[in-house]
């Protein structure tokens, strides 16, 4: 809801960026290495091996699609039932009537009772809050009454919560069960190398069946801009490259106003779309900030907070000129998101710093020649110095537990659900999770037509989210790798954002910050979490106060006073012990 | 009426009219923009063309939620829950808030304390979602109702009342006459004390009415659910967070989105108008004079 | 008789000369019998009270057990009562943390203002209201103010930015014709402002209920034989209404102070923004960011957070109830 844009972001990226499992560039550990170190526990889930031989993955199914090439991804198998129905498994999963309905009368329910055999009753809890937040209370007194089901799919446990009740005994460690059970996840542990560290917990054990959803434009979507090209156009304009240019397109647009509607605003930016994730890397890679953490990078190892570098200070003094110019004014930081699409709809709106179309329209029609198509997305513009990034997100790729499965202790037969969320990473089970009834909702791609990544179309479909009541939506743990989602069959004739998106990510990837400069999620320990959540809030007010402050000219960033009582903040909140936490669980993060 | 208003008095009516009327409309603009633009078309709403009457009548949202299967399971449970907590609530309240009112009982503070402290502790929800373990109450009715099922702020503003209307002048009175604290309480102060009820019956029942959170917290199974948390569940799966903007599936989204747009001010509307109905039934024990003629 | 010799007409008179009696009585009255006879003289009204008792047990004390989890560091397979002891740490932490002194002033600034503004508003609302003679248009402006009390917030906040936008909004609109410029109702200057009244508006209506039901209870005739004396309106409302429900306003008034340092959390929450943070960060919030938006939840730190806010509430209330005995005669105990 956009008019709850009060709540400051707090996406699953979020939360995993300021706390999960994480890996480094480097790192590639390869599965044996990864299964070998963990391989001598005596977890829970070592004594359901039994001495098995490990299951083979089936032939390719002959019914599937035909595959792109290069393929990288899913495949459609010849999967045979394997449970005897003897057991029921309780699963506690969000509730969702708009897309699933009721878990137990939903057609993909049917469908995977049948493909696996295997039953399941499924415990429903809201996991959402009213803004559209996460909102784990229900699931976090479940957890904390020691009345825990045998499994918990699709909820977004933070990577520290599963890591921690892991170790605590709560969850079950599944490395041993996968070795043997899960020839489709051990496949696509070999294919994505970062995958098992990313979601391993700090005592090195892996806790959770993970999934996969690799959306290739989300990668740069937190720090893009777009700019009208019908209006560049029409005050004689180019696409800027420079801070300066960009500046002065916009003192074109407000002297000129190309949109000839009043209430034109040639700048825009607001609540929940900020400032900083474009127009910092113009001085200096800054990542996404949050009141969870955040504006936290790597140099050479080191964490270091971006927000109190020199750099940064020279860049408020740009945000500081564009409010001088008249640019940049208070709305840029309070717009909501409805006032935001309010502007756009009515073609008020020339530059926007934010993710996409639908921030700044609502509804975003598919007509040819809507006026959201007018919107492309602006490059990372260089600045004074030569410096132009983009955020580039390096492991949005992983789901975490939000898109996977986490098996507890509990669980009397952990290897039959083990095997069930293997089958859970075949092509077609990922399809009929993910987007319903085949031949009704989707269909394998059509031969000569292209998905949206421009190769051969591996699927396509009728609408998403499916109906209600056919699909699982995106709880189950799937394995939607870059090919996969990049193989989504495009309609040439009614075109939908994907395949702009596509492009607009394209137009982002060159500008990346190299990946040693990310931090990775990392997990902070319990003793940490509260200091680290209480530095968090303080270091996401100053920064964000003084964000605002200087843009708008309350404090000047030329003055060295301002500035030197701004920095001066960070060591009164012990920012130094904040990063040193981070530093360690960096330093000792699972590779 | 034999005596006429005096001249100030006639400007004080006129004032009083006038102020009341001002600020009727300022309370009212908002609820009308609601009712509008629960008849709005989504794509006004969104472009804020709603001032005071619907733009593009349309009817989809009241459709959409008619069409919720659970909607209407809902309506049922909310009004056994609310008529269940609001004569749950009631005596409890007045008797305890009676008991405390009454000065000559031994250990009358600690009782007044006893029932004082928990509106300023609080355990949190852990705790709670526990003791409701322990006590076998999950996933059954009573969870729905009993957590919340007394308030101890209304138990210390009825026994408030009580010091008021049932003075200690008029249980020595009945003293005389022979009268036990049974016949006391029955005969003399519940008589006495209808508008404290009816606040009560009115307080309770509405919290209820309101309440989502019991049922979200004690209860998994969709049977049970009262209406408000069928309405709280549908706005928290189609609301968009701002953050999730950038999180790729745009069609997911979309969808949400408009759902969200359609169905938030028509929610409002049908959660609003059963309590709307209700009110002047209770409305008429706040009657001047109700409690006085009671006593004569 | 004039007007000005009423109030020892009056049952609230009576009721606060009946309370000077009480004061001045309470220790004769308490040496009249031996306790014991006393007690068993009342056990009709223990028996009464038994059924709310229990209920209190069940349902408020024994999860205060759960208060321990602020000194300890919790485990959740060990549970609340298993897990390792941490002693004062979270308490510490709080009091040491960076934000814990503007987020205290903050809480307290925005508790009193809306205290100090919403406090009379149902007073005020009630006593106008109980003089209007035309019952329908009565009952109409009662069912009116009373209805924005089912609105949800998160439906408020939204109607609060759609109304008060500064690009789109109506009052924006209107404010930018009178005197050119518009005025952002949610920046860190104006968010106090915007979220008192806005709760004024909402609450009013439902809160002036409780002042109807004690008004009531006032005797017409009262009003009838001030009336032949001559008394105007306004008179008669400060003489005999305003003592009436003195006692109700009272014991409200003390209630609230054992709240005044919990606000209404989801609208903040919900107001919030990178702008007004600097006076919309209050304790909840606050309590709520740092333990459920931790990586892993802070039950702990919620908890002592709390076990913090229910001291000072403690020590407000108590103050509060002193000074009221002194003042006004009027106490809860």
């Amino acid at each position: 809801m956009s008019q709850a844009d009060g709540t400051t972001p707090f996406t699953r990226r979020s939360l995993l960026k300021a706390s999960a499992v994480g890996t480094s560039a480097l790192a590639v550990p390869s599965l044996l290495g990864a299964c070998s170190s963990s391989g001598s526990d005596s977890g829970s889930g070592s004594d359901n091996t039994n001495g098995k031989a490990p299951l083979e993955l089936p032939a390719d199914a002959t019914d599937g699609p035909t595959y792109p090439s290069p393929y990288v991804g899913p495949r459609a198998r010849d999967l045979k039932p394997f449970g005897d129905g003897s057991t029921t498994f309780k699963i506690v999963v969000p509730t969702d009537a708009t897309v699933v309905g009721s878990w137990a009368n939903n057609k993909a329910t049917a469908y995977f009772e049948k493909l696996t055999g295997v039953k399941i009753q499924f415990q429903e809890v809201l996991t959402t809050a009213s803004d559209g937040s996460t909102d784990l209370t229900k699931v976090n007194a479940i957890l904390s009454s020691g009345d825990l089901p045998d499994a918990f799919m699709g909820i977004p446990l933070t990577q520290a919560q599963v890591s921690l009740y892991g170790q605590q005994g709560a969850f079950t460690a599944v490395d041993d069960l996968i070795k043997v059970y899960a020839p489709a996840a051990r496949k696509m542990f070999e294919e994505v190398p970062g995958l098992r560290a990313l979601n391993a917990s700090s005592d090195n054990k892996l806790y959770q069946m993970p999934g996969v959803n690799d959306c290739y434009h989300c990668r740069s979507s937190q720090g893009r801009a777009w700019i009208n090209k019908e209006y560049m156009d029409k005050v004689g304009g180019q696409m800027p490259t420079t801070t300066e240019e960009l500046r002065q397109l916009l003192l074109e647009f407000q002297g000129k106003n190309p949109s000839g509607k009043s209430g034109f605003l040639p700048f825009t930016a607001g609540q929940g779309n900020p400032l900083d994730n474009y127009f910092m890397q113009s001085f200096l890679y800054s990542p996404p900030g949050s009141n969870t953490g955040g504006w936290l990078r790597l140099n050479q190892g080191k964490v270091e907070l971006t927000a109190r570098l020199d750099e940064w200070r020279e860049a408020l003094k740009y945000l500081n000129q564009l409010n001088k110019d008249g640019l940049l004014t208070a709305q840029a930081f309070s717009m909501t998101g409805a006032e935001l699409q309010q502007a756009g709809n009515t073609g008020r709106v020339g530059f926007s710093r934010s993710y996409w179309w639908g921030s700044f329209f609502n509804p975003v029609p598919l007509d040819a020649n809507a006026l959201w198509r007018d919107y492309v997305a602006v490059p990372p513009v260089k600045g004074p110095s030569g410096v132009n990034y983009s955020q580039w997100d390096y492991y949005s790729y992983s789901t975490g537990p939000g898109g996977g499965l986490v098996i507890t202790s509990k669980c009397t037969k952990p290897e039959v659900l083990v095997q069930w969320a293997d089958y859970m990473y075949d092509l077609r089970s990922i399809m009929w999770a993910y987007d319903g009834i085949y031949e009704s909702n989707w269909w394998w791609g059509d031969k000569d037509q292209k998905g949206i990544n421009g190769k051969g179309a591996l699927f396509r479909d009728k609408q998403w989210p499916a109906p209600a009541g056919m699909s699982w939506n995106q709880y189950a743990p799937m394995y939607r790798s870059i090919d996969f989602r990049g193989g989504q069959q495009v309609d040439p004739k009614a075109p939908t954002f994907e395949a702009g998106l596509w492009a607009a990510g394209e137009a982002y990837k060159p500008f990346a910050e190299p990946q040693d400069m990310q931090l990775p999620p990392l997990i902070i320990p319990d003793d940490s979490a509260a200091t680290q959540a209480d530095i968090a809030t303080s270091v996401y007010q100053a920064v964000s106060v003084g964000l605002s402050n200087f843009s708008l000219g309350k404090k000047d960033p030329n003055n060295d006073a301002d500035w030197q009582a701004y920095v001066a903040q960070f060591d009164a909140m012990k920012v130094q012990d904040y990063l040193d936490i981070y530093q360690k669980a960096y330093d000792t993060r699972p590779k | 009426m034999a005596i006429h208003d005096s001249r100030s008095d006639r400007a004080y009516y006129l004032v009083n009219y006038l102020v009341l009327g001002i600020f009727c409309a300022l309370v009212l603009y908002p609820l009308i923009y609601v009712l509008s633009a629960s008849f709005s078309d989504a794509t006004a709403i969104a472009n804020n063309e709603v001032y005071l009457w619907p733009v593009g009548f349309s009817t989809q949202a009241y459709q959409a939620i008619w069409a919720s299967p659970r909607l209407l399971i809902g309506f049922g449970n909310s009004v056994l829950y609310t008529v269940t907590a609001a004569l749950i609530g009631t005596t409890l309240t007045v008797l305890a808030g009676y008991v405390a009112s009454r000065e000559e009982l031994p250990f009358r503070r600690v009782i007044v304390v006893f029932f004082l402290l928990p509106t300023l502790i609080s355990a949190g929800i852990v705790p709670l979602y526990i003791v409701i373990k322990q006590m076998d109450l999950l996933d059954t009715r009573w969870a729905i109702i009993l957590p919340t099922a007394m308030s101890m702020f209304q138990v210390i503003i009825t026994r408030t009342f009580y010091q008021i209307n049932v003075p200690k002048e008029l249980v020595e009175a009945g003293r005389v006459d022979g009268a036990n604290d049974f016949s006391m309480f029955f005969r003399i102060a519940l008589p006495l004390s209808k508008p404290i009820i009816a606040v009560n019956l009115l307080f309770y029942g509405l919290a209820q009415w309101n309440d989502w959170f019991n049922a979200f917290l004690y209860t998994s199974n969709p049977d049970l659910s009262p209406l408000q948390f069928v309405l709280q569940q549908l706005l928290a799966e189609s609301s968009v967070s701002p953050s999730m903007m950038g999180s790729g599936d745009v069609a997911a989204i979309l969808a949400k989105k408009e759902l969200f747009d359609k169905l938030k001010y028509a929610m409002i509307v049908v959660a609003m108008v059963p309590p709307l109905i209700a009110y002047p039934f209770v409305q008429k024990h706040f009657v001047k004079g109700a409690l006085i003629g009671a006593v004569k | 008789m004039t007007a000005t010799q009423l109030p020892q007409l009056t049952p609230a008179a009576a009721v606060v000369n009946v309370e000077k009696r009480r004061g001045r009585n309470k220790g004769q009255y308490r040496s009249q019998l031996p306790l014991r006879t006393r007690m068993a003289r009342s056990w009709q009204l223990y028996v009464l009270v038994i059924p709310p008792v229990i209920f209190a047990l069940l349902f408020l004390y024994w999860p205060m057990y759960g208060l321990q989890l602020a000194f300890k560091n919790y485990n959740i397979t060990k549970g609340i009562t298993g897990s390792p002891w941490a002693g004062t740490r979270y308490v510490e932490q709080f009091i040491n943390s960076y934000l814990f002194w503007p987020v205290l002033k903050n809480t307290l600034i925005l508790s009193f203002y809306s205290l100090v503004a919403t406090f009379p508003l149902p007073i005020i609302l009630a006593l106008l209201l109980n003089t209007v003679r035309r019952s329908k248009f009565k009952k109409a402006v009662q069912m009116i103010t009373y209805a924005p009390h089912f609105i949800s917030t998160v439906i408020v906040v939204g109607i609060i930015f759609m109304l008060f936008s500064p690009s789109s909004g109506v009052v924006n609109v209107a404010i930018q014709a009178l005197f050119g410029q518009t005025v952002d109702f949610v920046s860190a200057g104006w968010f106090r402002h915007t979220y008192v009244w806005s709760g004024a508006w909402q609450q009013m209506g439902f809160a002036a209920i409780i002042y109807l039901a004690a008004l009531a209870g006032i005797d017409p005739e009262l009003h009838e034989a001030a009336r032949v004396d001559g008394a105007g309106v306004l008179r008669r409302i400060w003489h005999i209404d305003v003592p009436g429900i003195l006692p109700v306003m009272i014991t409200l008034l003390i209630l609230s102070m054992g709240n005044i340092l919990s606000s209404d959390f989801t609208k903040i929450l919900l107001m919030q923004n990178n702008n007004n943070l600097g006076t919309s960060q209050v304790i909840d919030t606050y309590s709520y960011q740092i333990a459920f938006r931790s990586a892993i939840p802070q039950y702990s730190y919620a908890t002592a957070i709390g076990l913090f806010k229910s001291i000072i509430s403690f020590v407000l209330l108590m103050t509060v109830n002193f000074l009221s005995k002194k003042i006004t005669k009027n106490s809860l105990f």
